[in-house]
């Protein structure tokens, strides 16, 4: 009897809001897949469904759900508000891959060729926080480091775009780096698939030792866990998941920040109760962004990444305003 | 069960030494600076210090994190929740027990009406209660408590060491901060009396604080 109502003194049950939120994934993608824009007996129909409308949702969900995951795992792990997945540089660094793949010229030769050397440079950077790992025993000077390297890298990419010769390539990264999840192919997704998922499970296994973080670093320790226990599977799994699929649409802001701060509303504050729901989250604000993109009357497509900070940041400024969490004040 | 010999750490403890043996409730006191603190993260394994620590006779550092984890507790002056969890939340992350013994421990603390608080709305003296439950939840072998009473009102200030006690009679062993010297006297069965770095006294609350004029100056503090 007691410990019922303990039970439910544990705050919403997760399982009621994982529900709710499958539920409205689901609804999205039948949606965006099934939107009669050409009539149901249009000899295009299933074309249309399984080669451009499917590979579209399935992009947005994985980047969305990355990005969503990873943003509840960092802000958990340095217990700070702002910490988002472009903190460790990964974005920066897949930007910097791509525009290479663009820049050199290697795209217009073999494709495939710009999600791979995305997701190199993507990993690349957290092989040398790894590294370094040793050296790192608190939170903040890290985030000081991530935004220094993101910073570095962003500068770098803007000396490539002045020293390039020829412009035509310069729209294509332009337009890259406002994220996409447009004209993606079943190959490309099928290369980011097994990375992106290898990431997730790592991420969502950290949940008991964000919990215990909680209570500063020196209580985590003697509970049994450290800064640096989590360090590698949480860099390894952003990685993976964040620099996979980031990879592949680009970069998409505001998912990885957002989606937690929104779930907190929903199923408290834990950390460990916010990774599921962040996943599934983060993956249903790229689906709705998404679908917000496709029927914009505009000439050329509104790029996702735009929507995302349209939407995300005077959504957030709301959040900061509303919430009385001594986080925020 | 803790036995600590020639610890520095430099500039604040200089020639650390003393035991610890099961079933014993050790008070330790000094002013402010002395280094009491200090001395308690270096011996739950949080200060890299020059000596020797045994627990069980195995140097510290060779315990896993996990196994220290299960074997000492240790509450730091200010405990803190950055995430807004409910009480039963915590309880829950840092109890390792099953929803029963937190339901029962909630009880025993006078924390159920509290369970669905938010730790941010609870005072300072509800908080300290909060990780003290927990702690006791965990039920290690060496309770390392930073000023466990701060905070708390009379009753609760005896209740915990009411607990303290009965926990030390179970054959564990407590080393806690105080600068309450009534308690100490009430309730230690030993007293440690740190003074500039230096472990300067220790022995029955009897012998040590009749004996010393540094209880004085201990008294005035806080």
């Amino acid at each position: 009897m007691d410990s019922k109502e303990a039970k439910d003194s544990l705050g919403k049950n997760p399982r009621g809001v994982l529900f709710v939120l499958s539920f409205l994934i689901l609804f999205f993608v039948v949606l965006e897949l099934l939107c009669p824009l050409l009539g149901f007996f249009d000899p295009l129909f299933p074309f249309l469904v399984w080669e451009v409308r499917l590979p579209r949702v399935l992009s947005a969900f994985l980047a969305g759900s990355a990005l969503g995951l990873s943003g509840a795992v960092l802000q958990a792990y340095f217990r700070n508000p702002l910490a988002e997945p472009s903190i460790l540089g990964v974005s920066s660094m897949a930007s910097l891959g791509a525009v290479l793949a663009l820049y050199t010229g290697l795209y217009a030769l073999f494709p495939l060729s710009l999600p791979l050397l995305a997701m190199g440079f993507a990993f690349l950077l957290p092989l040398v926080f790894l590294a370094f790992a040793k050296s790192f025993s608190k939170a903040a000077p890290l985030i000081l480091v991530g935004i220094a390297v993101s910073s570095f890298v962003g500068a770098l990419i803007s000396l490539l775009l002045n020293f390039m010769e020829k412009n035509y390539a310069l729209l294509d990264i332009i337009f890259w780096m406002f994220g996409s999840f447009a004209d993606h192919t079943y190959q490309e997704l099928g290369l980011v698939l097994p990375f992106w998922l290898l990431g997730i499970v790592l991420l969502l296994r950290q949940g008991p030792d964000l919990d215990l973080l909680s209570f500063g670093v020196d209580t985590a320790i003697t509970m049994g866990t450290s800064l640096k226990k989590v360090w590698a599977p949480m860099v390894s799994g952003v990685a993976l998941a964040v620099g996979s699929t980031v990879a592949l649409t680009g970069v998409v802001g505001f998912i990885g920040l957002v989606t937690p701060h929104v779930l907190r509303l929903w199923v408290g504050e834990r950390p460990r109760n916010l990774l599921w729901p962040s996943a599934l989250g983060g993956g249903l604000l790229a689906l709705v962004s998404d679908g917000v993109v496709r029927f914009l009357p505009t000439t050329g497509e509104v790029k996702v990444g735009v929507i995302t900070a349209l939407i995300g940041a005077p959504f957030l400024v709301y959040l900061v305003k509303k919430t009385k969490h001594a986080v925020f004040s | 069960m803790l036995s600590f010999h020639n610890i520095n750490f430099s500039p604040v403890l200089r020639d650390v030494s003393g035991t610890l043996g099961p079933g014993q409730f050790v008070g330790m006191v000094g002013e402010n600076g002395a280094g009491k603190t200090t001395l308690l993260r270096t011996l739950a394994g949080l200060l890299p210090a020059d000596g020797v620590i045994l627990l069980d006779s195995k140097p510290l550092s060779q315990w896993s994190i996990a196994g220290l984890a299960s074997k000492r507790g240790y509450l730091t002056a200010d405990p803190l929740c950055f995430w807004n969890l409910t009480v039963a939340e915590v309880l829950d992350v840092a109890g390792r027990s099953t929803l029963e013994i937190v339901a029962q421990e909630m009880r025993q603390w006078h924390l159920w009406p509290l369970r669905q608080s938010l730790m941010h709305q609870l005072s300072s003296g509800e908080r300290m209660r909060v990780f003290l439950a927990a702690l006791f939840m965990r039920d290690p072998d060496l309770l390392l408590l930073d000023e466990p009473l701060q905070h708390l009102d009379p009753l609760f200030q005896e209740m915990v060491l009411k607990k303290v006690h009965d926990f030390t009679r179970r054959g564990k062993a407590v080393l806690a901060v105080f600068h309450d010297l009534e308690m100490v006297r009430r309730w230690c069965d030993g007293v440690w009396v740190m003074q500039k770095g230096r472990l300067v006294a220790q022995g029955t609350p009897s012998q040590v604080l009749q004996a010393l004029p540094v209880a004085k100056p201990c008294q005035l503090v806080e």
